[in-house]
């Protein structure tokens, strides 16, 4: 029944995401479009469903469940089950997308590029539909074994898998609304203030969740991968920090566009390709090209992901090579003066830092293929390379955006600005030259550690300005509240900035072989061995080592760290760490290795600073993000902001 | 339309194609598949002490085909190819090939109850305890084959076990004709 | 008076300013000096080489055999003064330059570090130009007083103007039939695009790796013995399901589940008797692990159906509430009183 039900769904979606397009190409004003969006939207809600539906009541009779299902998997992890594997997750995908679509078709005005950009986002739902339908059914009928595998044992250890993928395909699938806003904007040439301002709200309503769903990807294999780290430059975690660095771009790149009435070409542009970079990120951690740490499926979808990938390029290239020169800047606009120290100057700058940090990464992922193809010798490309191009790029992104919030749009003069950034210079200067000379500290921590305090200071300035010029509730206000969105991810990018540099530098490692009684020490902890306990819940087989945390000689915790094994399913055993986290340090213990017989572990023992602070700091900048997503127009203030009594701006700091 | 925005637009037409390649080619090898092909390079001197206490080494084999096989008792692959090993080194010794072992990351005494399980005390088995010759040699693991011909010169690295058909594709054209 | 102060206090800060930036310019100097001094580490050298018998993992952070090996020989060759590019540069021979963890910075891989930067150089030229042009002006037109006009609402106007403007120009039925022209050619081309893609990526594949022994031989380690063994017997491959699950436990010798799985391979595949003879000395080891019991009993039933049936029995006592096999076992049992 579920197998009938299901495809019957998923080609309800197709059809009705057909329809869709002919409608609004049609006539967008009739009630049909309308329609359509909510036909796509519920004919994916009920695919999802009545998947969960199978999984919880162990259809296995359905060929996801089989696969992927298991009689003793606790109700959790049955449920983010469907998204544990590729068929399920391009179901999630699919009801994310379909939201998208149906909010943009209440949402969108009523303006001449609406039905194209309808016509478009229709066409991808269509896309995912038949790629899901034809390539990748769940709903197959199979003869029901009686007992599932369950998921993948890495992918049923940690809460976080309830959150991180929904969140992370939330933002994902968010960027079709720019866009396809984009592709209208060349197909018709109306791309203006009002169209800036709709691509700049839907591109932040992805980039909200696109940041949440990083910060706790990272988190995630912090908790579960168990080496200790939390980024690894895998291709996985590659394929979301490339959409979300043009995404940045973009949403920066907007304000100057919203401004000046400049960069419309280039925030179209922008827009495409982040949604490109989204859809080859997919295609690269779904179809098994790259090996990654994280890559849990592997299937014949890989073919007919890559021909829709490729005709979305083709297609979303060609369309930029039409249109892009009605929405270039004239000759008057780009010939312009541009005042060194002003806003734009550092958006721009920054805009191009984000670009280049996005093409690295890319870059970085796809050189092992690209050297394959042309027959050279196989290469590898790992985090030593990725850490000495980025940091550099990281370094200058953190400066242009410790600065560009202190300039006006039309250069308040160097004067001013200087004296605005005395206050951070002096800060970062006293912080390099107190870790440099009390706390020996290699030069690159230095460096990024001064940077980071030079961003932190740089937005209490700002925030001091605003608060001084139009008191504390102006910013709460709806107009203030971009200005306080933005400013609270500027300060969560500087902290998550100070974070990462000390657990770069400052993490201490140790693997060591323990038993029982036996006692490691690291970074000012003692750990003990106190015994090995084997444990068996449900379907999952565990070797815990009980672990005792000592400081000053003084026991002060118990850990369990584990091995996890589940024989329905297989494979090997998989690390489960335990961490104790406290605000300054955080101490990760996982196992690697259990002998039963001689009591004895293979230990891996981490003491990494800061951890918490980087959670902390990844929240707020999503959290800034949504601040800023509620936040009304930018209103135009009758005066400026005085940054300091004698320094007066010409003109208004948006 | 200016000579730049040309250009751009020449890379992007280059860029797609290019992109929609590499992509393909990766989807039909997938990374692991290809080849780790080491180009032919010089053997390394591998020089030490046996597993019954002679000095050998590579180098003292120049002007032979040699056979160095890497393994250790731990390694299961290994005990498949074994009796291959043991059953093809005489054959091939007749012909003229040099057979060298290299016990790699292994106790002596499992080691050499390995050897003896096998009846392999005949051929020499270099003792490579803390894994320095394997990694002159250039092994990615066990078990493995190099191929050294009469200059001196690694032509062949065979990753997993022996094979007849890589005996009879590489060794065999390597020797003088019957 | 209050501007002589202020004038003052600026005075202060700057001077101050200046000494914690030339503080800071010393301990950065310092900092470098102290680092080219110290002494080369066996861990950041180890970690900038990728350990030969993992799949990703650097040298540094693997416990594979490989990967001790090449801390120790490391380690020798830097007592030995060996530098740490010299180290790098013994390993590429051997192993070529897959072994580097990021790519040497010459031949085809000079790219990989190349390109990033003529991005950030092609995205930043524009911006370089209108600086320069900037400059220029503000030489003519005096330093900080842009013209306000061209900035202002006009601009807002302005931005405004191509909503219509443009479209209009470029409206109308010819504009539109050429532009329907265009878009159809596109799709036409992308849809070709894809296809061909698809196509390309799917076909068979012309070159098949280098030796045909190496695919089957070679796995990486257990986990992958495992997985690929599940796959074949999933498959209905029961021999060569045997043989991945053989390695699979050879590699894992402290490990039992391989074992299990080695077991009811050999069940699967009609040997039985094998599978009995591997797990009989387990269990006098682990004689209350239901899972053993459970493959073993199930190996017994058909090499010597009383010891099978007695095994099940105990298996059956011991399985935990709501073990999967327990309805199917004792169906057996009940069905089959012999």
């Amino acid at each position: 029944m579920i197998p009938l039900l299901g495809t019957l769904a998923l080609a309800s979606g197709l059809a009705a995401s057909a329809t869709g397009a002919v409608a609004w190409l049609r006539r967008p004003s009739g009630r049909g479009p309308a329609l359509a969006a909510a036909g796509v939207l519920c004919s994916a809600v009920a695919a999802f469903l009545l998947l969960e539906w199978a999984l919880i009541t162990r259809d296995f009779a359905v060929a996801f469940v089989a696969e992927h299902g298991g009689r003793d998997v606790p109700l959790y992890y049955t449920v983010t089950g469907l998204w544990s594997a590729m068929e399920g997750s391009l179901l999630l995908w699919l009801v994310m997308l379909c939201g998208h679509a149906f909010a943009a078709s209440r949402r969108l005005p009523a303006t001449q590029d609406r039905p194209v950009t309808m016509v478009v986002i229709m066409v991808v739902c269509g896309c995912f539909f038949a790629l899901t339908l034809f390539a990748a059914n769940p709903f197959e009928a199979v003869p029901p074994p009686a007992d599932g595998p369950g998921p993948d044992p890495l992918l049923r250890s940690h809460p976080f898998m309830g959150l991180h993928p929904p969140l992370l395909y939330l933002g994902y699938t968010g960027f079709c609304v720019p866009f396809a806003h984009g592709l209208a904007a060349l197909v018709t040439g109306r791309a203006g203030r009002e169209a800036a301002e709709v691509m700049r709200r839907w591109t932040l309503a992805a980039w909200v969740p696109l940041t949440a769903g990083v910060v706790l990807g990272a988190w995630w294999s912090y908790g579960v991968l168990g080496w200790g780290g939390y980024w690894e430059w895998d291709p996985v975690e590659n394929a979301s920090i490339i959409p979300w660095f043009t995404a940045t771009a973009l949403l920066h790149a907007l304000m100057v566009r919203r401004r000046r009435g400049s960069l419309r070409a280039w925030t179209v542009a922008l827009a495409v390709a982040t949604f490109l970079l989204v859809l080859t990120g997919t295609f690269l951690t779904r179809s098994g090209v790259v090996a990654s740490v994280h890559s849990f499926t592997r299937s014949s979808v890989g073919p007919v992901l890559l021909g829709v990938l490729v005709a979305v390029l083709v297609a979303a290239c060609g369309l930029l090579v039409w249109g892009w020169d009605r929405l270039a800047d004239g000759p008057h606009r780009r010939a312009d003066r541009l005042p060194p120290l002003s806003r734009e100057t550092f958006l721009l700058a920054a805009g191009a830092l984000l670009v280049a940090l996005a093409f690295t990464v890319l870059l970085g992922t796809l050189f092992p293929l690209l050297v394959q193809a042309v027959g050279g010798e196989r290469v590898s490309v790992g985090p030593p390379y990725y850490d000495r191009m980025t940091v550099p790029l990281a370094l200058a992104l953190l400066t242009a955006m410790a600065v560009a919030p202190l300039t006006g749009w039309r250069g308040p003069g160097a004067r001013a600005v200087a004296r605005r950034l005395a206050g951070p210079a002096a800060l970062a200067a006293a912080v390099v030259a107190a870790l440099g000379f009390l706390a020996d500290e290699p030069p690159v921590p230095l460096v990024s550690s001064g940077t980071a305090a030079f961003a932190l200071a740089a937005v209490a300035v700002r925030l001091a300005g605003s608060v001084r010029h139009r008191g504390a509730a102006a910013l709460l206000r709806a107009g203030g509240r971009r200005r306080l969105g933005g400013l609270l991810a500027h300060a969560g990018v500087a902290l998550a900035a100070v974070a990462v540099t000390a657990s770069a530098a400052h993490a201490t490692t140790l693997q060591t072989r323990l038993r029982v009684g036996q006692t490691a020490q690291a970074a000012g902890y003692t750990v003990r061995l106190d015994g090995v306990d084997r444990e068996r819940a449900g379907d999952e087989m565990s070797v815990a080592a009980r672990v005792t945390v000592l400081r000053d000689g003084r026991a002060i915790d118990i850990l369990r760290p584990s091995l996890v094994f589940y024989p329905s399913a297989g494979g090997s055993a998989v690390a489960r760490p335990a961490v104790r986290t406290r605000l300054l340090t955080d101490l990760y213990l996982a196992v690697s290795e259990v002998d039963q017989e001689a009591d004895e572990v293979v230990l891996r023992l981490a003491v990494n600073p800061l951890m918490a602070l980087l959670w902390g700091a990844g929240t707020t900048v999503a959290l800034g993000g949504l601040i800023a997503l509620t936040g009304g127009p930018a209103r135009r203030e009758p005066s400026g902001w005085r940054g300091t009594a004698r320094a007066r701006i010409e003109e208004p700091v948006g | 339309m200016s000579a730049a925005r040309r250009l751009g637009w020449i890379g992007v037409a280059l860029l797609v194609p290019g992109l929609a390649v590499v992509l393909a080619h990766g989807l039909r090898t997938g990374e692991e598949a290809a080849s780790v092909a080491v180009a032919r390079r010089p053997a390394p001197a591998l020089e030490g002490a046996t597993l019954d206490g002679r000095r050998v080494s590579l180098a003292g084999l120049r002007g032979h085909v040699v056979v160095v096989n890497v393994w250790a008792s731990w390694c299961g692959p290994c005990r498949e190819e074994f009796p291959y090993l043991v059953e093809t080194a005489p054959r091939l010794a007749a012909r003229g090939v040099r057979f060298l072992g290299l016990d790699v990351r292994d106790g002596l005494e499992p080691a050499r109850r390995f050897v003896e399980e096998f009846g392999a005390q005949d051929l020499p088995h270099l003792s490579d305890p803390d894994g320095r010759l394997a990694l002159d040699l250039g092994a990615f693991g066990v078990p493995e084959s190099f191929l050294v011909d009469r200059d001196g010169t690694i032509v062949q690295h065979l990753l997993g076990p022996m094979t007849p058909q890589w005996v009879e594709r590489h060794v065999l054209p390597l020797l003088d004709p019957r | 008076m209050s501007g002589v102060r202020s004038v003052l206090a600026g005075r202060l800060a700057a001077v101050g300013l200046a000494v914690l930036i030339a503080l800071s310019c010393a301990a950065l100097w310092r900092s470098a000096q102290q680092e080219a001094a110290a002494p080369v580490r066996v861990q950041d050298v180890a970690a900038s080489l990728r350990c030969p018998d993992c799949q990703t993992a650097s040298a540094a952070e693997s416990s594979s055999p490989l990967a001790q090996a090449m801390r120790a020989e490391i380690g020798r060759r830097l007592a030995l003064g060996w530098s740490a590019d010299r180290i790098r540069d013994y390993f590429q021979e051997r192993y070529g330059p897959w072994i580097l963890r990021s790519p040497p910075a010459e031949g085809l891989s000079l790219g990989a570090w190349a390109l990033p930067v003529a991005v950030l150089a092609a995205g930043c030229l524009p911006l370089a130009r209108r600086l320069r042009r900037a400059r220029g002006a503000a030489a003519t037109t005096g330093p900080t007083t842009p013209a306000p006009a061209r900035h202002g609402d006009s601009t807002a106007e302005r931005s405004q103007e191509p909503e219509n403007a443009t479209w209009q120009a470029r409206g109308g039925a010819r504009g539109r039939v050429r532009g329907a022209g265009w878009v159809a050619a596109l799709l036409s081309l992308a849809c070709g695009g894809g296809v061909l893609a698809a196509a390309l990526a799917g076909g068979p594949s012309p070159s098949p790796p280098a030796d045909p022994a190496r695919d089957d031989a070679r796995q990486p380690d257990a986990g992958g013995y495992l997985a690929r063994g599940r796959a074949l017997q999933a498959a209905g491959d029961a021999e060569q399901a045997v043989l991945a699950f053989e390695a699979a436990a050879a590699l894992r010798p402290d490990d039992r589940a391989p074992r299990y799985l080695l077991g009811f391979a050999l069940v699967k595949a009609g040997r039985a008797a094998e599978a009995v003879t591997l797990l009989r000395p387990l269990r006098a080891r682990h004689p209350d692990d239901p899972d053993l019991l459970l493959v073993l009993g199930t190996a017994e039933l058909t090499a010597d159906p009383p010891a099978g049936r007695r095994t099940l029995a105990r298996f059956l006592s011991l399985a935990p509430e709501g073990h999967p096999a327990v309805p199917e076992v004792r169906r057996l049992l009940e069905g089959n009183p012999r």
